[in-house]
């Protein structure tokens, strides 16, 4: 197996981020083919088969998701695509909305009509000013075709969409804190339910997917539920981006039929290891995925299924690559650092864990660590994720059992040699 | 009626509940933090979680039972704040099992983590529930050995002292000021775990609700300036009562020291009239229960006993022939009626009112503009005053602009009245006055007679609000000095000058 | 960035804010984008914000109160909105605003070093500003261009593959090009 371009294809083509070529390589053909040869529940039937599911972290299908939605329901129904990429590792959509940003349009509007939706907002992360440049222009471009606004290509639909810039806040991310924060609000998650697909954006009903969920649409349409589906495995439908970085000697984003063996990508496809070095750990789809050893990368398959019976989560498909000189004890500590960093602070075991669990990682690095401070983690850990308002719980506390557990004896040895982290003045990581 | 069950006992309700409510009626208490029944649920401080369990159903949707024919319950496998869970019926929860317990345990170290150990300096001590808990589960001291959180000080209110290291984010200071002050002037900035309650930089809070922020802070973070380091509260004595500074007569409590001092006023719960909170106005201006006060009657200027200051009173009264009267809206619906017989069947006067506000001359019982809570009436029971017939053809204000239409003027002086310079100056112009004054007076030395007479704490009665409403209270502390119930000075007036008992009271 | 902002209670200035025609511009084609309504308009905050930002480098009081009064909300809301999102400075930082990546890929690749370094060679600590009012140089977590770090932003601007040279010739670069 190879990659295998569904979303990528053409991506290193002259001008593919205009409409003129994009169309040239069959760009909204499939958006004239969903309103003129197809009714909505054909349209969703489609998804249904094609297995899709989440790509922004969670895996939700999204053909489930879409029937969530009442068509008929009166007053403004919206979309929203998740641009807010904050999870560290992880380098996919920039890229998409950066060198192909039609089909991430071409996929909303088929989705929207397929939902029957009256307006969507693509929320970008504040510091992604290019992405959001480029979707800006292709939006442009979309209205002028007529692909966008009222009557869309003589079918009566209308459907707005908008760009919208974040400002640095990974907790946007998260839909509901999405949602607040594109009201104008402090991005604070909300309380569930309800769920966004009764009571979303300004109180209506609302589909939120990641970029490169509404980016495999087109082809789905195209070429049929069944086919995207065959892709991948009986479980994960169709390809998904993967973006290596690290220590691999071909860092980049990589899209790959779900169920691709793990070794294949890594070795045949980045490359493997960096320098012909060995590998230590890998953090499989993003920094909030627990980190596996080298033995249970052995015979992974890159799917849902595959990497959560070893453990950890496809993620947002955010691999990291450690090899063997990497100092796992300052990966957990940075990781710690960026997750005190990031949290909304509403809910206490957030709130207090997140900061509490940085500051014992943080003296474990700096050589004050005590032997009790890894029982600590492991005490607390039970009681964050299971009481959090949103998933950020979950999110830092798998991890970082993950790094204390597998990497045991390294923080041992920091907790009793004392000696190794930070030399004062070194760096300004306070 | 739906039902849930909490802890084994079955609960009804209707319409929308809360489960936090449902539970302390059956008297299951749930702790909490962010929650508070007049605030919108925030849901944040995650304290009252609890296992939340239905009815199992098979396939069919009929219930699934055990070998016993027990309905099986099917818990959900997270615990759920109880403040925010809707109950629906066949609903069943549990709020003491181990799970519950332990998760309680460690919300508590996570909010101790941060939470300074100053219980021994802190205001709150005694009232805090935060502390309360920690007894409850067992927190002696946090195990917390990492830099605990500070924030630098600044000053955002003239009425809180803020100790913001103490806070929790329970957020209910800020959702009050929204929801209840309607005022934009205090809310969460910043992020995390650096999350910091705050008015406008260089700003502050601008609503007078804001002591009802200090109750309703769970913590010490928010401590009321004006009662900072003054007392225990465990050395003081609480007494439920009314406020007495604007119309609207907010339940209150009293809290008095051994000197019979007041030492602070705090709302009480009233649904029909204040809810849970008063205004600062009202809160603060207590200082006059303590401060002036007349412990005995005088004439001139000089001590005297009851009794001759009743002969005295009672001589003057039967040689003038043009008495006018001040009612004051400041006494109890008691107090005006005695006044009211006195006036028609002993002094004879159709001249006696009790306005000299202009909310009272206009009968205004409305809320000040902006206001919440406070009317634009500053007496507490002008309303009572009106209902005892205590309005005459002319105001109060009118007969204290005429002072030579009267040959003698009876006045009953208040807190307000004795505040109020221009009344006073008034006062001033008349040149035979009989004063009943709570409070010492600038024209005690040469009043014919001031009688000391209690304030209204030292009193048990009723007063009418401005919406009409009657509410009765129970004298808190015993009169200071001398001071006697105008009632009784009145009986004692009208037996010395008629010879006979005044009407409606016993032989 | 928090370490770099004065918590200080900034006294209202009296000079005062308002959109420059270009930012006027900007702002209406926002006002489009969303339902005309309250809700509607409180969307405009963070875009105003930005606006704001991009006119006068940071936010200051003045625009706190000027985003307030042209979406029709609070001042107090506006600040609590500004101090939620990292990207929004609430005070001044240099004209070149360099945002080193220490996220994990970065700093395994050994950006955390560069960041070190250059501030060594720019003589600030994190946060701080050159004392020609040119450079502030500060640590922020995963920008998302991972396969190509290290990486640095400068303003709006993504740099890759950051070693000490490289940015110190785009060092020199951006002070030619002032
Ligand atoms: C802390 C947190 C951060 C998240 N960040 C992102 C993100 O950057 N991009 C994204 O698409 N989804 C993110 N999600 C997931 C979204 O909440 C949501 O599930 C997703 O956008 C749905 O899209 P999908 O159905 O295409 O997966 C995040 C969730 C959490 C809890
Ligand atoms: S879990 Fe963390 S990020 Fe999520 S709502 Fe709670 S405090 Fe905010
Ligand atoms: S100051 Fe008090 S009421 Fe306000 S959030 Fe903190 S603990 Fe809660
Ligand atoms: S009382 Fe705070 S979460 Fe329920
Ligand atoms: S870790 Fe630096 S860009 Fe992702």
């Amino acid at each position: 197996m190879a990659e295998k371009k569904v979303i990528l294809d053409h991506i290193n083509d002259e001008g593919e981020q205009t409409l003129e070529v994009y169309q040239g390589h069959g760009g909204y053909k499939a958006l004239e083919k969903a309103i003129k040869q197809m009714t909505p529940a054909q349209i969703l039937e489609e998804v249904k088969i094609s297995n899709l599911r989440g790509r922004g972290g969670a895996g939700f299908p999204a053909g489930v998701k879409w029937g969530f939605i009442k068509r008929e329901a009166l007053g403004p129904k919206y979309l929203i695509c998740n641009a807010d990429e904050g999870e560290p590792g992880t380098f996919k959509d920039r890229r998409v909305m950066t060198v192909k940003p039609h089909i991430v349009i071409e996929g909303i509007i088929i989705a929207a009509y397929c939902m029957g939706l009256d307006a969507g907002y693509i929320y970008i992360r504040g510091e992604f000013f290019e992405p959001y440049q480029a979707m800006d222009k292709a939006i442009d471009e979309a209205y002028a075709k007529g692909y966008l606004g009222k009557n869309i290509l003589g079918s009566g639909f209308n459907f707005d969409l908008y760009t919208y810039l974040g400002a640095g806040a990974y907790i946007c991310g998260d839909e509901t804190a999405l949602m607040n924060s594109l009201e104008g609000k402090r991005g604070m998650p909300r309380l569930k339910p309800p769920f966004p697909a009764q009571f979303g954006l300004y109180g209506k009903p609302t589909t939120v997917h990641n970029v490169e969920t509404f980016s495999a649409v087109p082809s789905i349409i195209a070429n049929g539920g069944k086919w995207y589906s065959d892709l991948g495995t009986s479980k994960s439908g169709g390809t998904k981006l993967f973006g290596i970085s690290g220590h691999v000697e071909r860092p980049g984003v990589y899209e790959l039929n779900l169920g691709t063996p793990w070794k294949e990508f890594f070795e045949d496809i980045a490359g493997g290891v960096r320098g012909g070095k060995k590998l230590k750990a890998v953090i499989p789809g993003g920094s909030s995925t627990p980190v596996l050893l080298p033995h249970e990368l052995e015979g992974m398959l890159l799917d849902y299924e595959s990497i959560a019976s070893r453990g950890s989560m496809l993620g947002t498909g955010a691999v990291i690559v450690f090899d063997e000189t990497t100092d796992m004890v300052k990966v957990a500590w940075r990781a710690m650092k960026f997750y005190a960093h990031e949290s909304c602070g509403q809910c206490t075991p957030c709130r207090e864990g997140c900061d509490w669990f940085y500051d014992i990682f943080n003296r474990i690095y700096k050589g004050e660590g005590r032997e009790e401070d890894l029982d600590k983690i492991e005490n607390l850990s039970k009681f964050i994720g299971p009481n959090t308002i949103c998933a950020f719980g979950d999110a830092f506390v798998t991890p970082a059992l993950a790094f204390i557990r597998k990497f045991r004896s390294d923080f041992l040895e920091y907790i009793k040699k004392g000696k190794y982290g930070l030399k004062s003045g070194e760096t300004s990581h306070a | 009626m739906p039902e849930i069950i909490i802890d084994d006992i079955p609960v009804q309700f209707t319409g929308k509940a809360n489960i936090i409510e449902l539970a302390k009626s059956v008297g299951v208490d749930i702790p909490h933090f962010c929650y508070h029944p007049a605030l919108s649920v925030s849901g944040n401080c995650r304290m009252c979680m609890v296992e939340v369990g239905m009815p199992a159903k098979e396939k069919d949707g009929s219930l699934s039972k055990d070998e016993n024919g027990k309905v099986k319950i099917s818990f959900m496998p997270k615990l759920q704040p109880s403040c925010y869970q809707d109950p629906t019926d066949g609903m069943v929860i549990r709020t003491k099992t181990e799970k519950v317990i332990q998760t309680r345990k460690h919300i508590m170290e996570f909010l101790l983590a941060n939470h300074p150990l100053d219980c021994p300096i802190c205001d709150q001590a005694g009232e805090c529930v935060l502390q309360d808990y920690s007894f409850q589960y067992g927190f002696s001291k946090s195990q917390f050995l990492d830099q605990k959180r500070t924030f630098k000080k600044t000053l955002f209110s003239d009425v809180i002292t803020p100790e913001l290291n103490r806070c929790i984010h329970c957020d209910r200071c800020s959702r009050f000021t929204k929801e209840i002050a309607h005022d934009y002037s205090f809310t969460r900035t910043w992020r995390g775990n650096k999350t910091e309650l705050s008015a406008l930089p260089g700003e502050k809070i601008t609503h007078n609700y804001q002591g009802n922020m200090v109750d309703i802070c769970p913590v010490g973070a928010l401590t009321l300036t004006d009662f900072r380091f003054k007392s225990r509260v465990w050395f003081l004595k609480h007494s439920e009562g009314l406020c007495t500074s604007c119309g609207k007569g907010c339940n209150v409590v009293y809290s008095i020291d051994k000197q019979n001092k007041v030492l602070r006023i705090k709302p009480r719960f009233n649904a029909a009239v204040n809810s849970y909170w008063m205004c600062d106005y009202g809160r603060l201006r207590y200082k006059f229960f303590n401060e002036n006060r007349k412990i005995a009657h005088t004439s001139s200027g000089t001590e005297i006993d009851l009794n001759t200051a009743i002969e005295k009173a009672a001589t003057m009264i039967k040689s003038s022939t043009r008495i006018a009267a001040i009612a004051s809206a400041n006494e109890t619906l008691e107090s005006m009626q005695a006044l009211k017989d006195f006036a028609e069947n002993i002094l004879k006067t159709e001249n006696i009112d009790y306005r000299v506000h202009s909310s009272q001359i206009e009968n205004n019982t409305d809320i000040k503009t902006g206001e919440v809570l406070l009317a634009n009436d500053p007496y507490p029971n002008s309303q009572g005053a009106k209902k005892s017939g205590l309005s005459g053809s002319v105001t109060a204000l009118d007969i204290l602009k005429n002072p030579l239409q009267a040959d003698l003027l009876l006045a009953v002086l208040d807190d307000k009245f004795v505040e109020n310079p221009d009344l006073m100056e008034a006062l001033g112009k008349f040149d035979k006055i009989i004063l009943f004054s709570p409070f010492v007076t600038v024209h005690d030395h040469r009043a014919v007679v001031t009688f000391a007479i209690p304030s209204l704490i030292e009193q048990s009665g009723i007063l009418v609000n401005i919406n009409g409403m009657e509410q009765k209270f129970q004298k808190i502390i015993t009169p200071a000095g001398e001071a006697v119930l105008v009632p009784d000075i009145i009986n004692r007036l009208t037996l010395k000058i008629s010879g006979k008992m005044a009407a409606g009271t016993g032989a | 960035m928090d370490n770099m902002t004065n918590r200080t209670n900034e006294k209202t200035k009296t000079m005062n804010f308002s959109f420059n025609e270009s930012s006027m511009n900007e702002f209406r084609r926002w006002e489009k984008k969303f339902p005309e309504d309250p809700a509607g308009r409180r969307s405009l905050v963070i875009p105003a914000l930005w606006i704001s930002q991009w006119q006068h480098g940071y936010i200051s009081r003045d625009v706190i109160n000027y985003v307030a009064e042209i979406t029709q909300t609070e001042p107090l809301h506006v600040w609590g909105v500004a101090t939620f999102y990292t990207l929004f400075k609430k005070e001044k930082t240099g004209k070149f605003l360099l945002q080193f990546c220490t996220n994990i890929t970065c700093s395994l690749m050994g950006g955390d070093q560069v960041f070190v370094n250059t501030c060594k060679k720019l003589g600030v600590k994190a946060g701080e500003t050159t004392r020609d009012g040119m450079f502030t140089a500060v640590e922020v977590e995963c920008l998302g261009a991972c396969g190509e770090s290290p990486t640095l932003q400068v303003n709006e601007k993504y740099y890759t593959h950051m070693t000490d040279d490289e940015v110190e010739k785009l060092v020199a670069d951006l002070r030619k090009m002032a």
